[in-house]
């Protein structure tokens, strides 16, 4: 009887200790990247004694740093705020639209309802890039092309498309409460105002962090602006610019990409910090039967 | 407070599901109704509507005097109370019951006054400052009853309110919703499919199934005098026990055979069955027998009676402690194999010493049975009868039904003996012209009908009679022979009834097609005076309109000059009193500071100090534990016992961070509600203070602006009286512009606007496009000029109803209506006849739904 509890715990303990493994294996190969971008980012590689064989330096600076914010070529703040007004902007917008368009489709009733949701499934899958040229004509047209900022716009355009989470999260709300809205004398406004909206702070976190982080890191619009409409390097955003480091003659200023790298992703951390104090769970509680 | 009105109301899903059929119901003011049936028969759908949160697809919705068809939920005054609650999770007790008077805009003074009554009369006082997430099922469902409560509605309506709690909260809940009805003396309407709830509190119960309305009733007359098997199976628990069986009269009794058998098994008084129709009494018509179990006895006193005993083989029992109900199957069907239902449930106060396989004997109280034709499930004995049905010859002219008499022309039998005729209830009218006269043997009261058995020449029938009629009263009658109907002695019909009602079909056209099509004139004529009449109407409006404002802006202007010289000094007031407010306000804010601070640090002391005593407690836990298992070990040499402390000694080890941690989790959630409860309430009283200060200040200035400046305030006003004053007379020049008309074939008649918006409300844009069909009472014809064509053909005599039969064409058909009009009208002669819509019934015949 004994015997046969032991080899059972026995068992379980192994079966733990496999599975610790294999997730530590796959977490490293996950985190190694960034771990390496940010020893590269202390790494004096323009020093002759650097051995560039070692994973960690040997020769440590802060020079990589320094360059960010003194070296006439890389105008980093001037980048970072770029990016930082069109992600902010772009986080508001897209937010506000996402939450309305959620709310629409999963409470109103119209004709086409079911239509519209499976047609913005399918525009949905279809890669962004593919409409880039014509999007790029539509802001010449516009006259829009000659700024950085008309990204804002590119960004926010489709921002309805990826409703999915929130109606679904709003699918949940009963419906007796937006009923019991209406018989207390309210109406859809006071629904979706005083009622969905603070029950939704989760969604809402979600969703700010998801229209924040899309703009924050996205390359390949911001490039191709840049490169059709030939705007000066003061007008980049954080990602083109950092690319831009890499692709010159010399790798001098690849500790600067390094650090360049490392301190984009304060700002999302950052937000992250902020905001997760609001993102607690079942907040929903006690509204109905449970 | 106030009365309901529900007139034929339909709900018709587009894929043309019907939930609710023809609902027809008269609410009165302060009544209790429950709407009760199964899953589905349209009751929550019936509540929704009324609700205003479905629309309603044709039919009409009366709350008091007032159509409210097409009003939003919150302009109808009404307050629902949800199966799950529906309160509002972010909000306190507090925030969700004033939430609704908030949003009416109600002065917070008066909303809290109405909180404090409402949490007083449903004992939530000490709850006030918690969400919804830390109470009970029952007291959420109290909250959401004070939410509807404290407004006040004119209709209170529950939808399955108690379902979601457990049974003994369930019956506490179920007595404070009848005492608050009874402390209210609001309309309640409450939805169930639980008929123990509703026959507990409804004043008025209505069974539906499948979209229709079975009964409406007592909880007692449903239970005693069900008018279907359905309602007579649904309402009562256990069920009641049905049987097939047949009925046979026999010279001072009816014996009641079990279908298939031969020996009558039970003995009826002919009185029980006086309101049966004789068909149903021959022994050939198949009939359920149905009886409640407590209406069957095993006990000796009853056995002693001696009559209608019969014999059970007893299956087994539901001992329920106070009573014992026992299953059983009738031995003398049992026999017959299984075509036949068989189960019998008895109601005794214990088991009486039985065993399952005795067989028993058990007495049948034939005093409480019904009676339903297997064909229809109707009751064939109900409380008022929808016809009397009498036996009748007719030979040589002559027709001896009350005694001999002449036949009158128009009944069109010659010969017929041993007949019946049946005449509905209505087609015997007491008055002191009639033409029979009767004897009245018996007198009962049903509902608010009192019905009278009138016995003539020895054949007796039910009349409605005015209150007062006592027995041996002799009372005169009239007969409409048209309603007859006329069988032979096989019940073959010989005579049908004439019908009531004339079909005749008609479109709907606006004015603007018949105009186009007739190319008549007298149309735009027709227009032309109804616009000219609102024009006529608002300009006298408009005058009295006129000379108010003047008169306003007048004495305005008088009061202006008054006040002129005191505005300075009453502006300086009004400042002061802004920076006063201002500065208490401040120090209101800094006190709320103050307080939230010392509550959390206080509650996280009371954290801490109850963490340490935790802790303290598992260390003490642990500690003993251990030292008593070195002492067991150290005692005791036995390898067997020592090896069972050892394993109960780790698998306390093992278990014993799981004890602690759950533990602590409760005492941290409990005290986290507390924390919650207490920052809630302290948020609550600050937020009071600076809403009723704020509110004090806006009510001064608007105070100020009205009396110091009271010639703008009123020019303001008066702007806005005059926007509203032309958007309405704009409104009504456009309504009369719409005519719209019925298209009988050639002839057009102007709908009154009411009828015109039924129509058009249950039809939509169809409305145009499809046929109608008129259905006119005799009376329902007028003569005018131009109208459809008809020509007198005979004139039709029932004895005391005389008509007149018409024939025209109608879309190049024959036509025949039945007229009754006050004048002669000479055979031959031909007239023009219009319905009078407003007595018609309009049917549009391809959704099956009556519009008017």
């Amino acid at each position: 009887m004994a015997k046969v509890q032991v080899s059972k715990r026995f068992m379980d303990k192994s079966q733990r200790v496999l599975a610790y493994v294999i997730l530590s294996v796959i977490s490293i190969i996950w985190l190694f990247p960034f771990f390496y971008l940010i020893l590269q980012s202390f790494a004096d590689i323009q020093n002759p004694l650097y051995n560039t064989k070692s994973i960690i330096p040997n020769i440590w600076t802060f020079n990589n740093y320094k360059a960010l914010f003194t070296d006439s070529r890389v105008p980093f703040i001037r980048w970072w705020l770029n990016t930082l007004i069109i992600a902010f902007f772009t986080a508001l917008l897209q937010t506000i639209l996402v939450l309305m368009t959620s709310y629409a489709l999963s409470r109103l009733r119209f004709k086409g309802r079911q239509g519209l949701m499976k047609l913005i499934l399918i525009l949905g899958m279809f890669p962004g890039f593919l409409g880039m040229l014509v999007i790029y004509y539509i802001l010449e047209l516009l006259g829009l092309n000659t700024s950085i900022y008309s990204l804002i716009l590119v960004y926010t355009a489709s921002s309805a498309m990826s409703y999915y989470v929130a109606k679904g999260f709003f699918d949940t709300i009963p419906k007796s409460l937006d009923e019991a809205v209406m018989i207390d004398g309210g109406t859809k406004n006071t629904v979706f105002w005083r009622i969905i909206i603070p029950l939704s702070k989760p969604i809402i976190i979600y969703t700010i962090l998801v229209s924040f982080t899309g703009p924050w890191g996205d390359f390949m619009f911001g490039k191709y602006i840049i490169q059709t409409a030939q705007i000066q390097p003061t007008g980049y955003t954080v990602a083109v610019g950092l690319q831009g480091l890499t692709t010159m003659a010399t790798n001098e200023l690849y500790g600067a990409f390094c650090a360049g790298a490392v301190l984009v992703s304060i700002p999302i951390t950052a937000l992250f910090f902020w905001l997760q104090r609001y993102y607690v769970e079942g907040i929903a509680g006690g509204a109905v039967k449970g | 407070m106030a009365s309901l009105k529900l007139e034929h109301i339909y709900k018709v899903y587009p894929n043309g599901h019907k939930a609710v059929t023809d609902f027809n119901m008269d609410i009165k003011d302060g009544e209790f109704i429950v709407f009760v049936g199964p899953s589905g028969c349209g009751k929550s759908t019936t509540l929704r509507m009324i609700a205003g949160l479905e629309d309603i697809s044709t039919g009409e919705l009366y709350i008091g005097d007032t159509l409210v068809n097409d009003m939003q939920p919150k302009d109808r005054d009404i307050a629902m109370v949800f199966q799950n609650y529906a309160l509002y999770p972010h909000m306190t007790v507090y925030e969700n019951m004033a939430f609704g008077l908030t949003l009416r805009k109600v002065p917070r003074t008066e909303i809290h006054e109405k909180v404090m009554w409402a949490a007083d009369v449903l004992g939530l006082k000490e709850y006030l400052d918690r969400k919804p997430k830390a109470m009970s099922g029952g007291q959420r469902q109290r909250v959401s009853l004070g939410r509807a409560i404290l407004r006040n509605p004119k209709v209170m309506l529950l939808d399955e309110p108690l379902s979601n709690l457990d049974a003994k909260l369930r019956g506490q809940m179920r007595s404070m919703i009848s005492k608050l009805h009874q402390q209210l003396k609001t309309t309640f309407i409450y939805v169930t499919h639980d008929q123990v709830e509703a026959m507990t509190l409804g004043t008025r119960v209505v069974v539906m199934k499948l979209g229709r309305v079975q009964q409406i009733d007592s909880p007692q007359n449903l239970y005693d005098h069900p008018v279907n098997k359905f309602v007579a199976g649904f309402i009562g628990t256990p069920q009641m026990n049905f049987f097939n069986v047949r009925l046979k009269e026999e010279k001072d009794h009816v014996d009641v055979i079990w279908k298939d058998c031969e020996q009558p098994a039970l003995r009826l008084s002919k009185d029980q069955v006086l309101k049966a129709e004789k068909k149903f009494l021959t022994g050939e018509k198949d009939i359920i027998l149905g009886f409640r179990c407590e209406h069957v006895s095993a006990e000796e006193e009853e056995l002693a009676k001696g009559d209608n005993i019969v014999d059970v083989t007893i299956s087994h029992f539901e001992e329920l402690g106070n009573e014992t109900l026992i299953y059983g199957d009738l031995k003398e069907i049992e026999k017959l194999g299984e075509e036949s239902t068989t189960g019998i449930i008895i109601k005794a106060p214990s088991k009486m010493g039985h065993v399952a396989g005795d067989v028993i004997k058990a007495r049948i109280n034939v005093e409480k049975i019904n009676l339903f034709d297997a064909e229809t499930e109707i009751t064939i004995i109900p409380p008022v009868p929808e016809r009397n049905v009498l036996p009748v010859s007719i030979k040589n002219e002559k027709m001896d039904l009350f005694g001999e008499q002449t036949k009158p022309a128009s009944i069109p039998v010659d010969f017929l003996e041993n007949g019946t005729i049946a005449l509905p209830l209505d087609a015997t009218q007491v008055c002191e012209k009639g033409s029979v006269e009767g004897k009245v043997v018996l007198v009962e009261k049903q509902g608010e009908i009192t019905l009278a058995m009138v016995e003539v020449k020895g054949k007796k029938l039910f009349l409605k009679v005015e209150e007062g009629v006592k027995a041996g009263d002799k009372v005169k009658f009239t007969v409409d022979y048209s309603r007859a109907t006329f069988r032979d002695e096989k019940d073959a019909v010989v005579a049908e009834p004439l019908k009531d009602r004339d079909c005749i079909n008609a479109t709907f056209v606006n004015y603007k097609t018949a105009e186009e099509v007739t190319k008549d004139p007298s149309f735009a004529k027709m227009k032309d005076e109804k616009v000219a009449k609102v024009k006529a109407e608002y300009e006298e409006k408009r005058k009295a309109f006129e000379a108010e404002k003047e008169r306003a802006l007048k004495e305005a202007q008088e009061k202006q000059n008054a006040v002129n010289a005191s505005v300075a000094e009453r502006e300086a007031a009004l400042a002061k009193e802004k920076e006063e407010t201002k500065k208490q306000l401040a120090e209101a804010k800094a006190q709320y500071r103050k307080d939230v601070k010392e509550a959390k640090a206080k509650h996280a002391q009371i954290m801490k100090e109850e963490m340490a005593k935790i802790d303290a407690q598992y260390k003490k836990m642990k500690d003993e534990e251990k030292a008593d298992y070195k002492e067991f070990m150290m005692k005791n040499k036995d390898p067997e016992s020592r090896r069972s402390r050892r394993t109960s000694y780790s698998v306390f080890k093992e278990s014993f961070p799981a004890m602690k941690a759950s533990d602590v989790e409760k005492r941290t959630n409990s005290l986290d509600f507390e924390k919650e409860t207490e920052l809630n309430g302290l948020k609550a009283r600050y937020s009071q203070l600076v809403a009723l200060s704020k509110d004090k200040l806006k009510e001064d200035e608007r105070k100020f602006k009205e009396e110091c400046y009271p010639l703008e305030t009123t020019t303001k006003e008066y702007e806005k009286k005059t926007k509203a004053f032309d958007k309405e007379e704009q409104d009504a020049l456009r309504r009369a512009e719409l005519l719209f008309f019925f298209k009988y074939d050639e002839f057009y008649q102007l709908l009154p606007d009411d009828i015109t918006n039924k129509i058009i409300q249950g039809m939509g844009e169809r409305v145009f496009t499809k046929i109608f069909r008129i259905e006119v009472p005799h009376d329902g014809f007028e003569e005018k000029e131009g109208a459809l064509e008809f020509k007198v053909v005979s004139l039709v005599n029932f004895g005391d109803v005389k008509l007149y039969k018409c024939a025209g064409t109608m879309y190049g058909e024959k036509v025949n209506v039945y007229i009754n009009q006050e004048r002669d009208i000479a055979l031959g002669e031909v007239i023009h006849l219009a319905p009078i819509v407003e007595k018609t019934q309009i049917y549009e015949d391809e959704r099956n739904i009556r519009l008017y």
